[in-house]
């Protein structure tokens, strides 16, 4: 059987099958073979599977159309090869310590490598769920107790050859998955480790808490990186900031130049968008890092069942002709799934409680500046971080982005992560400037914090912003106008525009 | 072939980096426009990002004489010593004469008193205002009218005021 690829790559069941075959002679094989020859023919079939999936990535990964189910088959089957390449490893590592310290070195250093390209197939599947590192972590503990954490070896990875170390392998891991969490999509999880793989040779890390909110791990625990020092004792390792700074401005400094790091590779065929929102994201990891470490905004827990719009359209939609309140029979049952399940979704089918044409929902909680919401798989298939969202609660209509999307723990719906822009919208007429009295057009104003109205800015799109045109409104007997001037904030289709009175 | 595909990563960078401001690296010798903008985003807590653009724009056009003194304000103002110091060496060695390289030497006296280019340093003054203070140039263009910064208070008021549901505003 032929799988057709976007965009015109093909691949044979029969090649498939191949290498799943040797993986499963080296699993079987782990029993008899020396540390020496396991790490060789591991090497063996590392080398081959490199090149077999990396063009198989390359043409799921460039491509801007969306992926089909053969598609998905596909990047099912990698993600399986590398779950298992990655058990094989951890298990011939574990035999290999005590026999083979230099086969150990290596197994070890293909096993951090393996789990990571699993961390990236999560990404690209949509396929996020609960992690157990302490097995990640017991190799971590292994390598800085044979004093080999920090020695230097070339990994062929990616097409290239990198100078790694156990160390930055095992980090490459954990940020991955840290930034792998329902927040970027497959191509910016692809540049994302393209900067990481750079990174590798100068991360190295502390034991002693550096000033502010470092990421740490606790590698006596099961949990992945954490920001802030550790409440107790306890084995810890901080990642300073400093040389991922440094290799933060050399990105930005390669662009000014007009050059991509790294300059070969699938992230260099990237669209550039894709490379800044990551660069978006490193810099906000970055200034989080040199806070000082303070509790997360209260969140409480709430089970109201709200509706959903995503995107400008369904947005300003909603606000001009509010829907009607939901049915009796939809809020009963909602009431009867919470009074009856605790939590909806978790002990009734999910299908019974929300509605799929309506985007009906259920906020689990909500804090100052966000919520989280669990919403019908099929009725927000289509949604995607950075896209923009509306929520609406009693009747009042809150605006947000979508910051991340993943698999509900409890149900087969999707849980939804989402930053609110500011403490009220309403919907304004505006009439450009020269086209005299007419419909005008209508944009969703987003209120701040401040009385002052700094913090003011309209939900617009990309194409109505880059018109830069004054705007005329009146409110009752007040003129005035105005001009959008700044992107305050960005996603999908939409910016949130900052703008000043003229 | 090289340089082109440079210059297109660039602008691209830069379309994207800065969207709204800039689609390319030319736009960024409208200096007006590229310091009002670097103003903006500094007022917004995004002083590391207002630096880059005017960095941009030095890169575009390392002549323009307000782009640098633009940076070397909002160095000050971000109390990067180190960056004002040579932005300040860079400043002098292209405009020897520049008639405004006394309040740079000023302001760096005040930022970095040990650094011999500004000369002998002087009793800390209250240069921390930002904006149209009599103390400080200006280089950033802020408005000396505050006009607009009452009208957006009485934007804000005007739009809250209105009915959550519904359309605020008839037109003109």
């Amino acid at each position: 059987m032929e799988l057709e690829l976007l965009p015109s790559c093909t691949v044979s069941s029969d090649e498939l099958a191949v290498f799943a075959r040797r993986v499963a002679v080296l699993r079987d094989a782990a029993g008899v073979l020396t540390p020496a020859q396991m790490a060789a023919q591991f090497m063996e079939l590392h080398i081959d599977l490199q090149r077999f999936v990396g063009e198989l990535q390359r043409s799921l990964v460039v491509s801007s159309l969306d992926w089909t189910d053969e598609d998905r088959a596909i990047g099912r089957w990698i993600h399986d090869m590398h779950s298992r390449v990655a058990q094989i490893g951890r298990s011939a590592m574990e035999r290999a310590r005590t026999e083979d310290e230099e086969a150990a070195f290596l197994l070890c250093a293909l096993t951090f490598h393996y789990m990571g390209e699993c961390e990236k197939w999560d990404v690209a599947l949509h396929a996020h769920h609960e992690h157990d590192f302490a097995a990640l972590h017991a190799l971590m503990r292994w390598a800085i107790s044979s004093g080999r954490a920090r020695d230097h070896n070339p990994l062929a990875l990616h097409g290239r050859s990198i100078s790694c170390t156990l160390e930055g392998l095992y980090f490459r891991v954990l940020m991955l998955a840290r930034f792998s969490a329902g927040n970027l999509n497959a191509k910016q999880i692809e540049i994302l480790d393209a900067w990481i793989l750079t990174w590798l040779p100068v991360v190295a890390a502390v034991g002693e808490a550096p000033p502010g909110s470092a990421l740490r791990v606790d590698l006596d625990s099961s949990a992945g990186l954490q920001r802030g020092p550790r409440p107790g004792p306890g084995p810890s390792l901080y990642l300073p900031q400093e040389p991922i700074e440094r290799a933060y401005r050399s990105i930005v400094h390669a662009f000014h130049e007009g050059r991509m790091l790294p300059p070969e590779g699938l992230s260099s065929e990237l669209r550039v968008e894709e490379h800044v929102a990551v660069l978006d994201l490193v810099r906000k990891g970055l200034d989080e890092s040199e806070e000082v470490p303070r509790p997360r905004a209260a969140r409480r827990e709430v089970s109201v069942v709200v509706e959903i719009f995503i995107g400008i359209a369904e947005i300003v939609r909603e606000a001009r002709n509010p829907s009607a309140h939901l049915s009796g029979a939809m809020a009963l049952r909602s009431v009867k799934a919470i009074t009856q399940g605790g939590t909806p979704g978790h002990e009734r089918p999910i299908e019974e409680i929300y509605d799929q044409q309506r985007r009906v929902a259920q906020m689990l909680d909500r804090s100052e500046r966000g919520m989280r919401i669990e919403a019908l798989a099929d009725s927000c298939a289509d949604v995607a971080p950075g896209d923009v969202i509306g929520v609406k609660v009693d009747g009042a209509l809150h605006l947000g982005s979508v910051a991340r999307v993943t698999p509900s723990s409890s149900s087969d719906g999707l849980t939804l992560g989402v930053s609110l822009f500011g403490l009220a919208s309403r919907l304004v007429r505006v009439v450009p400037a020269g086209e005299g009295p007419g419909e005008g057009v209508l944009l969703m104003f987003v209120g701040g914090d401040d009385a002052s109205g700094r913090h003011d800015g309209f939900l617009v799109g990309e194409r109505f912003f880059s018109e830069d045109r004054v705007l005329d409104v009146a409110l009752g007997p007040e003129r005035f106008s105005l001009r959008l001037n700044r992107v305050r904030d960005r996603g999908r289709g939409w910016i949130l525009a900052g703008f000043e009175i003229v | 072939m090289e340089a082109a595909l440079r210059s297109k990563i660039r602008d691209r960078y830069i379309a994207a980096r800065f969207a709204g401001i800039a689609k390319c690296s030319a736009d960024l010798r409208n200096f007006e426009r590229t310091i009002k903008a670097a103003r903006l985003i500094f007022e917004e807590d995004r002083g590391e990002r207002a630096l880059e653009l005017l960095a941009l724009a030095i890169e575009e056009d390392p002549a323009c004489e307000p782009t640098r003194l633009a940076q070397l304000e909002l160095a000050f103002l971000l109390h990067d010593a180190s960056l004002f110091g040579e932005a300040a060496r860079e400043f002098r060695q292209l405009n020897p004469q520049s008639p405004a390289w006394g309040e740079v030497a000023r302001l760096g006296r005040t930022l970095a008193p040990d650094v011999e280019l500004f000369g002998p340093s002087q009793a800390p003054g209250a240069h921390e205002h930002y904006g149209a203070w009599p103390e400080m140039p200006n280089w950033l263009h802020a408005s000396w009218d505050l006009t607009p910064e009452v009208r957006a208070t009485d934007f804000h008021r005007a739009v809250m005021a209105s009915p959550p549901t519904g359309v605020a505003g008839a037109g003109p």
